[in-house]
């Protein structure tokens, strides 16, 4: 076997599994392969692929130039543009990670604040009670039991900022992780390597600290110490700890350790807990059951457990969207679908901020890299950073290409925009300068537009912090969580969404007081919003802070700011108590306390309010340029993180065509049908789709037929269908397929079949295998 | 009929071991109609009519019949209740075998002493099944009860009988007719159709669903063997298939072409701390090679054939710590080694400033348990790795904390190219699960005598077995019948008895060995004894023996 086989290529080997390339080396070494690689296969297909391999090679060169970044638009971009676009994707993601990593551990701080003060706290009690109490015959070592969440993903950056806060209030902190734990030898050697390192009695060379200790802990001198725990104590009394600090120790996958291994530990740890103050910490990721389920009784009547909970990624990923979307620290915004990708993974699958930043940066990615338009991002400069950053537009530090400006003019936003133009004064000529003029598209258009986004933008925002305010004013079984508030936003205009209607409903049920409490903190969110441009909104006809304010006055005045604005006498006159209102307000019927005047003026009111929040909540779908601001690749996100490898597989073998798009497997099945018309008949496409035909891969012709089997299949009975397959086609194509030729391909099918997974072999039946898949 | 006497329980004992699966059955019938509660006073066999020689499934089931429809005749209410959802099949049982009731209401009951004390929901389970080795029955006398009904029993004595039943497997005969001696034996279709009455009454009616599902085999195959199909080596498979043509090469290159220009696409994902997977189907190892080359070019690659059977993944780790990095101690387990790697990629104070890792097959089978080791090393920012799948269900070796430190962006890399080199280390065909002859004693050479030995004891185990089997059952022999296997204990006490092997562990080490080498197979039967036997037949292993010497 061995010494018939001859290894492809210069990765490949019958005795070497690892192969190194180093910078230096690569020069030569492929080059010598290649050659190598053509002569031994002889195959047509590699040569041709080492032609235009060499082709290639002038495109790949230097693969790290420009950090991976080509020119768009078939390479005409200029490379400004493209340099300008690796420039703003770092200047806009650098920070934006910052802050998601600040808000991260804003949100985390509460719990770790929690924990550590109760590690603060952990032995003082049992000292104080020394008078006058018998001693127990047994110690107890304090123990926190953290709940961490089901996104494990993200524990090791919260138990990170729970360590460093414990070593910043003088703890001496290991940190442990299952991977590390396999035995109690390799678990209590992570844990002294750790501790040694925190009171620095470590003789070692080097600032081994924290985590790095376990990772260099493979040094000579550690291996010389015999870990054990008195060792731990030792050290202790050894350096001079103050009376305050503890020894903690943090298991931070509870769930993850071997139960022995934890219940050794805790009772070798109760052992020395009243020489060393020990206070254990188990992080966990299920539920507290699963102390019960893995220790024994023993073990846990040695714990003094008190119970945390940090799970927090509902309320981080809230504070996350407030800052990123509705903010807009970020200059990319979501659409509605991509946005509902990003959320659904998060929500339905493991609440896992990390994926969510991954997602999130993913796109980020995406936009700066692939969309030649993403240059218009430098327009945007945010100023201030984070919640009260102001955005102002600037110029293009470019000259946009003639391709880019065309790009931009194509988009239909675009078109619209300037249609609404053509309607004001001067209209058509500037829009036919816009047009045809690129300069003046570029100075005077483009701007426009941009200020107009940004005052939608800012508008929005005004709205979700009213929303947020009159939310606030509501029973708290109305509210909704900031994410789900800003997916209505996005997706749903303000008279069609349910949860709106809800709270105008609500409001419009509103008495006197408060409504005037609702009116005073909209206010405020307006005046805490600080100068915002209202372009968006007086565009659509309404001016914000003048209704706030003809609102406010009625309130608190009724009589007279009615009387002021003149209303026919018929509007006054007319009953507010009528049969229709008395649907919407049965509360009325009861409440005579309000005059007509009041329920005209709160009426008014919620009408005012109502007609705010319907232009500041409008959906992105209006601003200009919104088809490059919103990110709407949903289907690129979804392919790269919830890839689906097997449909992918089943795919390429049972419809291949969707891969290889060749015209020898089609043209039988258009002559079925001359008729078929590519997708208008489906039910014809199925049928093509299924016929097998000898110009098919030949795993795929396996595949197709191992469809139609049972749970066990014959080789022998699987091998005559190839075989005919395989044949029928021969008369066209070739003279006559040898017989072994098609068990030697037959065989081959067979076996890459068991390698993807389709088969197994069995020994129920001679020569028979067993299929494993069953979806189609 | 009536002076069968001790004659007849030898016969009947003969004909049980013959047929170990019908007393099963026999059995878990009566069982369970003991359980339905039917008043059965059990004397003793004073006015025995019948023998337990002509012990048959028809017999049993016209017994019971025939005790279904006295219950019906005297009490109709009380038959029916107890029966429930399962009346169905019992009244479809009556009318079939109502041609053997014999009017009377007398029926026999044989206790087989030999399996006493078994559990009844095990007699069931067994017999349900119809099937299954050895029988304790072999032993068997019978005592002969009669059981007449009385429609004046009260609750009481269903449940002392319950009892009974527990405590004494019951047979039951029917003496009904005299015709039955001559009768043949229950054939397959009498047993199907007793399993099912018996699931039938056993439970709910939708069990019989899944009983259904489970039992019929699914659309029968064939019994040909690729045998009919002249032999091909591999190394004639891998000389044909070099010759043949690959099909669609032009579009085949276009789509490499396609993925070609995402290499800088992907370089920039790997520069912004994302890990790639490919996935899709054809090997994307040369691809991927070629991706590596590409990235050499600004720092080392490290390339790792996942694929390889005998890949050691910590060589692999002291590989890159000894080339890459540069140290020259390389000791620990492979956590340690992998947290080195991570670790000296993290620190500032390093000469290297990043690492490529290319990982084909990261799903192989020598990889599959050092997962943990892989995330760690991908967990950092320093290290990218590529890797590729191509099982389909490869993601699930994955837990969510492994997902998120390989921080994987995956990429459809289909290139419908043949597998050749990932399953170069694969046997083509029919003896992919087995080696020849002459692979065996290669293996054999470089093992040393003691472990010879071993394998001697099961090749000599078999051999016997096999002379045994061939004495005994001669035609009976069907077609694809399984070898002859020795179960693992007792391979192990034999092996142990001359002082082969020590300890369970070395037994168990050297057994996989045998095993990886495909010189060895074993099973695990249903009851989840191991079985193990050498995949050649007896005169294969004496020429092996032979020439072992």
């Amino acid at each position: 076997m061995a010494e018939a086989y001859k290894p492809v290529d210069a990765f490949d080997s019958m005795t070497e599994s690892t192969f190194i390339l180093r910078p230096s080396s690569q020069q030569q070494q492929p080059q010598q392969d290649k050659p190598k690689t053509k002569s031994k296969r002889g195959r047509p297909t590699r040569v041709t692929a080492g032609k235009s391999n060499n082709d290639d090679d002038d495109n790949n060169e230097n693969i790290s130039a420009n950090g991976g970044y080509v020119q768009l638009i078939q390479a005409r971009e200029s490379a400004d543009s493209m340099q300008l676009r690796q420039r703003l994707f770092e200047d806009m993601w650098v920070p934006l990670e910052q802050l998601l990593v600040e808000i991260e551990q804003q949100v985390n701080n509460v719990g770790v604040t929690e924990v550590c003060s109760f590690i603060d706290s952990s032995y003082k009690r049992i000292e104080s009670r020394e008078e006058g109490q018998l001693e127990a015959p047994f110690a107890e070592i304090a123990a926190a039991v953290a709940f961490s969440g089901v996104n494990t993903g993200d524990h090791s950056k919260l138990f990170q900022s729970l360590q460093n806060q414990l070593v910043s209030r003088g703890h001496h902190v290991a940190l442990l992780e299952s991977q590390y734990c396999s035995s109690l030898p390799n678990m209590l050697k992570a844990l002294l390597d750790q501790v040694s390192a925190s009171l620095g009695v470590s003789d070692s060379t080097g600032p081994r600290g924290k985590s790095s200790s376990a990772v260099f802990g493979v040094g000579s001198s550690a291996k010389t110490i015999p870990y054990d725990m008195s060792l731990l104590k030792l050290w202790w009394d050894m350096s001079k700890t103050s009376k305050d600090s503890r020894a903690v120790i943090i298991l931070q996958d509870f769930e993850g350790f071997a139960p022995m291994i934890v219940d050794d530990f805790v009772r070798i740890a109760a052992r020395y807990c009243q020489e060393v103050p020990i206070v254990v910490v188990l992080g966990l990721a299920t539920s507290y059951e699963s102390i019960h389920q893995s220790l024994t009784k023993a073990s846990i009547s040695m714990l003094n457990v008190e119970r945390f909970n940090l799970q927090r990624s509902k309320q981080c990923i809230d504070a996350v969207i407030r800052s990123i979307f509705v903010e807009g620290a970020s200059t990319l915004l979501f659409g509605a679908e991509s946005y509902k990708s990003l959320i659904d993974q998060f929500l339905m699958y493991n609440f896992s901020i990390t994926g969510f930043v991954n997602k999130l940066k993913y796109a980020v990615m995406n936009f700066f890299y692939a969309q030649p338009l993403s240059v218009l991002a430098a327009m945007l400069k945010h100023s201030g950073g984070g919640a009260n950053g102001r955005t102002t537009v600037v110029e293009c530090p470019i000259r946009l290409s003639e391709d880019q400006v065309e790009l931009i003019r194509m988009q239909k936003s675009v078109q619209e925009f300037l249609e609404d133009k053509a309607d004001g004064p001067d209209g058509r000529k500037y829009v036919h300068h816009a047009l045809t003029d690129d300069e003046f598209f570029q100075n005077t258009a483009l701007p426009e537009m941009v200020q107009l986004l940004v005052s939608y933008r800012q508008c929005y925002r005004l709205g979700m912090e009213m929303i947020l305010a009159v939310q606030g004013a509501m029973p708290k079984s109305l509210h909704k969580p900031i994410h789900m508030l800003h997916y209505y936003g996005i997706s749903q205009l303000f008279d069609e969404c349910v949860h709106w209607k809800t709270l105008s409903a609500v409001m419009r049920r509103m008495k006197a007081p408060e409504m005037e409490q609702l009116l005073a903190n909209l206010c405020l969110v307006v005046e805490a919003a600080g100068s915002i441009d209202f372009a968006h909104a007086i565009q659509n006809g309404v001016d914000i802070p003048f209704l706030l304010q003809e609102a406010t006055d009625l309130i608190s005045d009724p009589e007279a700011a009615l009387t002021e604005q003149n209303e026919t006498s018929e509007a006054l006159s007319k009953r507010i108590r009528t049969r229709t209102d008395m649907e919407n307000r049965p509360f009325l019927l009861f409440d005579d306390s309000s005059s007509d005047q009041m329920l005209r003026a709160l009426d008014k009111c919620s009408g005012h309010i109502e007609a705010i929040l319907r232009v500041c909540l409008l959906p992105y779908q209006r601003a200009p340029l919104q088809e490059i601001f919103y990110y709407k690749q949903s289907l690129l996100l979804d392919t790269t993180f919830s890839a689906q490898p097997r449909a992918a597989v089943q795919a390429a073998l049972g419809k291949s065509h969707y891969y290889i798009n060749c015209d020898c497997c089609r043209s039988a099945a258009e002559d079925l049908d001359d008729s078929n018309d590519d997708d208008d008949d489906g039910e014809d496409n199925v049928d093509a789709e299924q016929r097998l035909m000898a110009s098919m891969n030949d795993t795929s012709i396996a595949y197709r037929l191992h469809q139609e089997c049972g749970r066990m299949i014959n080789l022998y009975d699987w091998y005559s269908a190839f075989a005919s397959v395989v044949e029928q086609g021969g008369g066209q194509a070739r003279k006559q397929v040898a017989q072994s030729e098609i068990q030697a391909r037959f065989m081959r099918a067979v076996e890459e079949m068991r390698f993807l997974g389709f088969i197994k072999s069995t020994q129920r039946k001679t020569d028979h295998v067993m299929r494993l898949t069953w979806a189609m | 009929m009536d002076d069968n006497g001790d004659n007849g329980d030898d016969i009947g004992s003969t004909r049980r071991r013959a047929h170990p699966s019908r007393s099963r059955v026999d059995m878990g019938l009566t069982l369970v109609v003991t359980k339905r509660g039917r008043k059965t006073l059990l004397t003793d066999a004073a006015h025995a009519t019948s023998t337990s020689a002509s012990a048959d499934i028809n017999e049993i089931i016209r017994l019971s019949a025939a005790v279904d429809l006295e219950d019906k005749e005297n009490n109709c209410e009380e038959a029916i209740g107890p029966v429930g959802a399962a009346g169905q099949s019992v009244y479809g049982f009556q009318k079939r075998s109502q041609r053997g009731r014999g009017g009377n209401s007398i029926s026999v009951s044989a206790n087989a002493r030999g399996t006493r004390g078994r559990g009844r929901g095990r007699g069931g389970a067994k017999g349900s099944r119809g099937r299954g080795a050895g029988s304790s029955a072999t032993k068997a006398r019978y005592r002969e009860r009669v059981t007449v009904e009385d429609i004046d029993e009260d609750e009481n004595d269903e449940d002392e009988d319950e009892d009974d039943g527990d405590d004494e497997d019951v047979n039951e005969d029917s003496v009904a007719d005299s015709q039955d001696d001559g009768e043949n034996i229950g054939d397959g279709d009498d047993i199907m159709e007793v399993e099912e009455d018996e699931f039938g009454r056993n439970g709910p009616a939708y069990e019989r669903y899944f009983q259904d599902l489970h039992t019929t085999k699914g659309s029968k195959t064939s019994n040909n063997t690729l045998s009919k199909l002249p032999p091909l080596s591999q190394a004639e498979c891998r000389t044909i298939l070099a010759k043949v043509r690959p099909k669609h090469e032009r579009e085949l290159e276009t789509l490499e072409q396609l993925h070609r220009r995402e290499f800088k696409q992907w370089y920039f994902e790997l520069t912004c701390g994302f890990n790639i997977i490919f996935y899709g189907y054809g090997s994307k190892r040369r691809i991927m090679n070629m991706l590596a080359t590409h990235l050499a070019t600004d720092a080392p690659a490290v390339i790792v054939n996942g694929y390889f059977p005998t890949l050691n993944f910590k060589q692999t780790l002291e590989k890159i710590i000894s080339e890459v990095i540069g140290f020259s101690d390389t000791t620990g387990t492979i956590a340690d080694l992998a947290s080195l790697i991570h670790g000296y990629f993290e620190s500032d104070s390093r000469e290297v400033d990043k690492m490529y890792i290319v990982v084909h097959n990261i799903d192989g089978p020598c990889l599959r348990k050092h997962q943990g080791a892989l995330a760690v090393l991908a967990d950092c920012k320093r290290i990218h790795m590529l890797a590729s799948i191509d099982h389909i269900e490869a993601p699930l070796i994955w837990d969510s904390s492994m997902i998120t430190r390989f921080n994987w962006a995956w990429h459809d890399l289909t290139t419908f190219e043949s597998y050749t080199v990932e399953m170069s280390y694969e046997n083509y065909g029919s003896e992919s699960t087995e080696i020849g002859p002459r692979g065996v004693l290669h293996v054999l050479a470089s093992l040393t005598e003691n472990v010879k030995s071993i394998f001697r004891i099961l090749a000599e185990y078999q051999i016997a077995e096999s002379v045994m089997d061939d004495a005994a059952s001669g035609a009976q022999k069907r077609p694809g019948a399984k070898a002859p296997e020795m179960p693992y204990n007792g391979y192990f006490a034999a092996c142990r008895d001359q002082f082969l092997v020590s300890s369970e562990m070395t037994f168990r080490s050297q057994l996989t060995e045998f095993r990886d080498h495909k010189v060895i197979q074993s099973r695990h039967a249903t009851d989840g004894t191991e079985f193990v036997h050498i995949p050649l037949d007896a005169a294969m292993l004496e020429t092996i023996l032979e020439s072992m010497d």
